[in-house]
């Protein structure tokens, strides 16, 4: 088959495999995660170049598998719907310190996961102290940290100083 | 109906562009695409891609049997098999070239002593075939629907693929 039709349909079959998987395959990686991502990308180097190892096919393909991304990038900036398709959108799983577990459910995030971003990012360990926290598009998490608390903590650090 | 009523709606005063709507229906594709990803892989246990009781067929003539793979792979390995009962002195196994070429032959077992290009088939000869098994291992060289009628002494056997891409 043809390198760059074979470049295109390994460029899509692994963008509906991970869409399919979800943002929770995207997310902050395991050491495990690591590994099955060097086998998959060991797996599809084995598909997309078969025994031709020149350095033409090599360009060939990057050119093909950077370019469709770029093509795919330029139509999502100018036709909303297909970034939604693509990427999805970011999701509130915290509102006003109450989970929101049924959409925790859905996304698959855990409860533990949440708190661990809330620790790393701004050092708060409460659901309570959280406003609002967001999965987003690419499976992390960011906290938006409740208002009195980043006073509070502000404060805490000019009189520290 | 239900289970979407349960999702929390909120309201909230951050500059986000949620789309609840798009969450739930990508839930669903998400779902679906997990089930369709089991039954792909329990499908493949089984054979669909090849290896498996799915895949193998079986033909007899005059107690003679073929085995070969109905499912293969663009440069997988296949194996057609053929099993004898009446071993004559000589035993000529025929196929067309135009099935023929769509295969790499790696090796044959036992040997044949002779090869012979006849009327677009090429024939092979073997002699004094031990147990009465003689083995092609080939690769597939194309993709798509094949099939040919694999003719051994005055036997005929139609044989038939799909090889996957």
């Amino acid at each position: 088959m043809n390198l760059i039709i074979r470049g295109l349909a390994v460029y899509f079959f692994i963008l509906i495999i991970f869409r399919i998987a979800g943002k929770k395959s995207l997310s902050e990686s395991t050491t495990f995660d690591l590994v099955l991502l060097l086998i998959i990308s060991e797996v599809t180097q084995q598909a997309l170049v078969g025994e031709d190892f020149s350095l033409s096919a090599c360009f060939l393909l990057i050119t093909t598998l950077v370019g469709t991304d770029v093509l795919i990038s330029y139509l999502k900036f100018h036709w909303e719907p297909l970034g939604k398709l693509t990427e999805g959108k970011p999701l509130i799983i915290v509102n006003k310190g109450i989970p929101l577990f049924e959409r925790m459910y859905k996304a698959r995030v855990e409860y533990d996961d949440v708190l661990e971003a809330a620790r790393q990012l701004h050092g708060i360990g409460t659901f309570e102290e959280i406003e609002y926290a967001v999965l987003e598009k690419d499976g992390s998490i960011s906290i938006i940290p409740k208002k009195d608390l980043s006073r509070r903590t502000t404060s805490k650090t000019h009189k520290d100083d | 109906m239900a289970k979407e009523k349960t999702i929390e709606k909120v309201s909230y005063n951050i500059e986000l562009d949620e789309s609840l709507r798009a969450h739930v229906r990508s839930w669903k594709l998400q779902r679906v695409g997990w089930v369709l990803m089991l039954l792909i892989v329990v499908a493949a246990l089984f054979g669909l891609c090849g290896g498996g009781p799915l895949s193998y067929r079986t033909k007899t003539a005059n107690n003679d049997t073929l085995q070969y793979e109905y499912f293969l792979r663009y440069r997988g390995h296949a194996q057609l098999k053929l099993q004898m009962q009446h071993q004559t002195d000589t035993t000529r196994v025929g196929f067309p070239m135009a099935y023929w070429k769509g295969f790499q032959v790696e090796k044959i077992t036992p040997e044949p002593f002779d090869t012979q290009l006849n009327n677009d088939s090429i024939v092979y000869f073997f002699k004094g075939v031990e147990r009465g098994l003689i083995q092609f291992y080939v690769t597939p060289e194309n993709r798509g629907t094949t099939g040919c009628k694999m003719t051994v002494n005055n036997e005929t056997f139609p044989i038939s693929h799909f090889i996957y891409p």
